[in-house]
């Protein structure tokens, strides 16, 4: 017997970043949605850092706005700080962060599930799936209640098997304070997943009461503060700073004293971790002639002393911990209220699932987050919005919405992850995973994929229409700055010599003005009447669409030049043994990927571009059969 | 199914030779051969790359030919799996009558380019190397062939995965500074022109040697043109007397423009005599028609050799001569030299362009005026390259794409542009290299290579 009478439409199992988007997407499209987790004071929890955003991430994050999701709209409500990153890297890469408010944003996630429509939550521990004829049926929990379903979004996190290490100490945990899951993970095995082991760690908290913070350098918000949603007008509250410190040539010392009690290097965890995220320790032996390394000291909220002093992830044995802290300047007395600690996960390998981001092996299950070998709240999120949208679209008997790489970072995202995997170490994103990077801004993201979110029902109309006018506001400045002109006089050239650019001899439209290299769109709306008054990522989109079309028109010719690749579908029951002259690897690659267009099948690693001909070909004679 | 898919063509050309070839290549070769040839030992017991003598066999026995047999097992052979060649005696209606019994035997005749095709699906050969396979068949000179052969050798793929592989690491270190900005990642815009710059050099470099390789594998075209009996014809035996090419002529030409190719210093050379140029107003009909198309001819050739007689008057012919090749790379002929002492100035008639004095007849001044020809049609190039040299109109092209976007990044990083801006160009020059040799590839351009193979390759 179960606690619910009903068979739900879609069921969550997991209520972090991932399983959050996941849940309102499919409630939003009018889905029976039940989310299950383990502890529901633990909704929306940060485990890592208290950060939303950054260079890639923030990208990630508009788009899941633009999809209707709720990340943007959380972190605007309960950001403790917000920058904009990269902002001298060129149009493309601007980058949004923010610091927030842990435990503001856990509430406020809580509260947005708890009134959702259509939305159940429920506290339980998910023990197995239930299967039949290759289908997932239903839940059964660890108390032994079964709940009935059409779908299941996995959303697991680190909680797989999860293994918490400190020093040499280890222990069975979901991540500190939690429960591990078992069950799942073992039935995944039995099922056919591969499933593979990933580590990842975080940072000591400590106590900002006994902090020094007089000779630390500061580092403040921006001001304005520029919101991640399209739907808030501003940031009203407060910001507050965070400051920089230094490691130096002791803490090193004290690292490299105790790597043998480092369960890293004494071969205990035996999961990779990320390259580009890596512990200090991992620091210190890899970059040796670096005679130090930056430490943010990030507040973990308003309400709290707590400090996340990121740079400083470690597994190291807890006295350790405390003597590197006490060498860096400013935490010579600093407490620590949690200690680091590196953990170990099962995940599964994430190129047996489709696009969809369905797995092929059982027909209405999803995998989304981290248990797809991913790191990041952003990236979880972006997979749990896409997850809840096409399990919702699964339950109507829709075709699932796929973002192509030009369309989006989380096109991008998903079609690695289904096509390359995750080659061992935790995918996080970064700008140069996007080949049309250019195309894919910040500024545009509500644009870029506001058809998409209206076709697929994951976002109301009176949304689609902000993004229309948006679109409208962007292509009538554009029209106005190759029109308008600017009559040369004293005054404007005055102006323009002050703004470090030559003076006009004959009339010129401003966008010509703009293509110098010297002046901003504000700079030039700001020689006629009004000055700017457009939002700032209206501006962004007039300046790229001015001053950088050469580059925006080469990369539109790059995505022309692959489109017929990826607009050549493959069937998905095409019988790779009938494509004649396929080596037997490629054959291999392409049954167990089964790539959905000739574009994705090019980026199977271990597929040539001559296998990828012979495919052509076939696809041409046969249409797949 | 592909494992029972073995392919057979004649190898050599149709004709009648000391060898001809037939070839297979496939999973079930050995297994023909045992069908079809008999010798000391099955087929499944040879050595690879080892010869075999033995009888080609029709159905009940009879012996067709009297042959050798080699097997290259898979993956050492041209085509990366099994191949067999049976080389016969190089009569024609022998090589068509052993391919007959191969292909009764369970093989399937080749498509046009198969062999080459499999071998470039094998990983035996990439794009550029497949591509050169079909400029050395079509190879009409020394030369030629010897700048197919190098590419073949994977020199030109080596050279470009090389340049590629240092942009690759350019685009690294700009990316770095964009992706990990917040970690105090700057690199100095002159240690990025210093890689940019050393790439697009030799990028420039390869695209400049398309001028010469066009040429070499291409050939030039040449008109001779001049009134009636000025000795065009003796002129163009003369020139092929000397230096006929390795091809016979070509097939469409018509009676009244002939078309040969000779060699010229390696250079393949498509000759043309045309129909005698006269005024207009004195021409028949039929002299109009002959005319037109030697207007033609002159439009389609890359130099054109107006030809004056030195035994007789310049008039009003030969001035209609000159006007039509005024503008037009040229080299001017004397021609009958040995008839008279030349009255015409012929320097001054050249104006400033090559000019030789020659007696087709006597083969006088022959040599000069092949130096003159490949001079001129050289433009003072030097023919010989120490490294690879492109061919291909595709390479070309594709290189030439290569060295603007290298411009564009170098200009970018000078004007102090943005990062992800740099990053496009480079990408742009990175994918554009790998197009040369397939690394990437947009979907028309395999078919379109393979359409051009000949059968047998």
């Amino acid at each position: 017997m179960g606690p619910f009478s009903r068979r739900f439409d879609v069921i969550v199992v997991g209520a972090g970043h991932a399983g959050i988007e996941a849940a309102l997407a499919a409630a939003r499209m009018g889905c029976d949605t039940l989310m299950l987790t383990l502890n529901l004071d633990h909704i929306g929890q940060m485990s890592c850092n208290p950060a939303i955003g950054g260079i890639g991430k923030g990208h990630l994050v508009k788009e899941i706005d633009a999809l209707g999701g709720e990340m943007a709209k959380a972190i605007d409500d309960t950001g403790i700080q917000f920058r904009q990153l990269n902002t001298r890297k060129g149009p493309a890469v601007r980058a949004s962060r923010a610091q927030a408010d842990k435990a503001l944003y856990r509430q406020r996630m809580k509260q947005r599930l708890e009134a959702a429509p259509g939305l159940t939550l429920y506290q339980a521990s998910v023990e197995r799936l239930q299967i039949k004829g290759g289908e997932v049926h239903g839940v059964q929990t660890q108390m032994g209640e079964t709940i009935e379903t059409r779908t299941v979004i996995l959303t697991t996190g680190t909680f797989l098997n999860g293994l918490i290490h400190i020093g040499e100490k280890n222990m069975s945990a979901g991540r500190a304070g939690d429960f591990a899951s078992t069950g799942i993970s073992e039935q995944l095995a039995e099922l056919g997943f591969r499933v593979g082991r990933l580590k990842t760690g975080t940072c000591p908290r400590l106590d900002a009461q006994s902090i020094d913070y007089s000779q630390l350098e500061i580092q403040e918000g921006d001001q304005p503060p520029i919101p991640f949603s399209v739907s808030t007008p501003a940031i009203s509250q407060s910001q507050i700073p965070c400051h920089i410190t230094y490691t130096n040539s002791r803490t090193h010392e004290i690292i490299r004293s105790a790597l043998d009690r480092s369960p890293l290097y004494s071969g205990r965890i035996q999961g990779r971790g990320p390259r580009y995220c890596p512990s200090i320790e991992d620091k210190v032996v890899r970059f040796a002639d670096k005679d130090r390394h930056q430490i943010f000291l990030e507040p973990e909220g308003r309400n709290t002393v707590e400090v996340y002093p990121n740079g400083l992830s470690t597994s190291l044995p807890l006295d350790v911990q405390m003597d590197m802290v006490h060498s860096i300047p400013g935490l010579e007395n600093a407490a620590i209220m949690r200690p680091g600690y590196a953990i170990e996960y099962d995940y599964a390998d994430p190129t047996q699932l489709l696009p969809s981001l369905e797995t092929k092996l059982i027909r209405g299950l999803y995998h989304a987050g981290q248990i797809n070998g991913t790191t990041g709240y952003e990236e979880a999120a972006a997979q749990g919005i896409m997850a809840g949208i096409n399990a919702a679209l699964g339950v109507r008997g829709t075709a699932p919405v796929v973002l192509n790489r030009d369309q989006a970072y989380i096109g991008v995202l998903i079609d690695d992850l289904v096509t390359k995997g995750v080659g061992g170490e935790p995918y996080r994103m970064f700008t140069s995973r996007a080949e049309y990077r250019l195309l894919l801004r910040e500024d545009n993201a509500d644009i870029r994929l506001a058809d998409v979110a209206k076709q697929a029902g994951a976002i109301a109309d009176d949304e689609y229409e902000r993004a229309c006018r948006k679109a409208e506001l962007v292509r009538n400045e554009i029209e106005r700055f190759e029109q308008q002109t600017i009559v040369p006089s004293a005054e404007i050239n005055q102006k323009l010599r002050s703004l470090g650019t030559s003076e006009i001899s004959n009339p010129a439209p401003l966008a010509q003005l703009l293509r110098r290299p010297e002046l901003s769109y504000a700079a030039v709306a700001g020689l006629v009447d009004g000055g700017p008054t457009l939002a700032a990522d209206v501006m962004a989109q007039v300046e790229v669409a001015l001053k950088y079309s050469g580059y925006v028109k080469r990369q539109h010719d790059a995505v022309e030049r692959f489109k017929r690749l990826e607009q050549a579908a493959i069937p998905l029951d095409i019988d790779y043994a009938s494509v004649v002259g396929l080596s037997r690897e490629a054959r291999e690659k392409l049954t167990q990927i089964r790539p959905l267009s000739l574009g994705q099948a090019a980026r199977v690693p271990g597929v040539t571009p001559a296998a990828l001909s012979l495919l052509s070909v076939h696809l041409k004679r046969y249409g797949g059969r | 199914m592909y494992a029972d898919d073995t392919i057979a063509a004649i190898a050599t050309p149709l004709g009648h030779g000391g060898v001809g070839i037939v070839r297979l290549s496939g999973a079930r070769c050995s297994a023909i051969a045992d069908a079809v040839f008999v010798g000391r030992r099955p087929a499944r017991q040879w050595r690879t790359h080892h010869f075999y003598r033995g009888r080609v066999v029709d159905a009940a026995g009879a012996a067709i030919d009297d042959a050798l047999a080699v097997l290259m097992r898979a993956p050492r052979s041209y085509t990366g799996e099994d191949v067999v060649e049976l080389h016969c005696h190089g009569s024609p209606v022998t090589l068509r009558r052993v391919l007959a019994r191969v292909l009764s035997g369970g093989a399937r005749a080749a498509e046009p380019g198969e062999f080459t095709k499999r071998a470039f699906l094998n990983g035996r050969l990439d794009l550029a190397q497949a591509e050169a396979v079909i400029d050395l068949v079509r190879a009409r000179t020394g030369s030629a062939a010897q700048l197919a052969v190098q590419q073949l050798s994977g020199d030109l793929s080596a050279h470009l995965g090389d340049l590629r592989a240092q942009l690759i690491g350019l685009k690294a270190l700009l990316e770095a500074q964009i992706d990990f900005s917040e970690e105090d990642f700057e690199v100095a815009p002159a240690e990025l022109l210093a890689t940019l710059d050393g790439c697009r050099t030799n990028v420039e470099i390869l695209v400049e040697t398309y001028r010469c390789g066009k040429i070499m594998r291409d050939g030039v075209r040449v008109a001779i043109i001049g009134k009636p009996n000025v000795g065009k014809s003796s002129l163009l035996n003369a020139l092929l007397g000397e230096a006929r090419a390795i091809v016979t002529p070509i097939a469409g030409t018509t009676r009244d423009t002939i078309e040969e190719v000779a060699d010229f210093d390696g250079i393949p050379v498509v000759l043309t005599d045309t129909a005698g140029l006269r005024q207009m107003e004195h021409a028949d009909p039929v002299e109009r028609m002959g005319m037109e198309r030697t207007t033609g001819k002159i439009a389609e050739a890359h130099l054109v050799l107006p030809v004056l007689d030195a035994s007789a008057a310049f008039d009003a012919e030969d001035e209609a001569v000159l006007e039509a090749a005024r503008g037009l790379p040229q080299v001017l002929v004397l021609n009958k030299i040995d008839l008279a002492v030349p009255v015409l100035d012929i320097e001054a008639l050249a104006n400033g362009t090559l000019a030789v004095r020659v007696s087709a007849t006597q083969r006088i001044g022959l040599t000069e005026l092949r130096h003159a020809v490949v001079a001129a049609v050289t433009g003072g190039l030097a023919m010989e390259s120490h490294g690879p040299v492109l061919t291909n109109v595709r390479h070309h092209a594709a290189l030439t794409q290569a060295a603007e976007s290298l411009r564009l990044a170098r200009e970018s990083i000078c004007e102090r542009r943005p990062a992800d801006l740099v990053a496009v160009d480079v990408q742009d020059a990175i994918d554009h290299i790998g197009a040369v040799t397939g690394v990437v590839t947009s979907e028309d351009v395999l078919d379109r290579i393979f359409s051009e193979f000949c059968i047998g390759k």
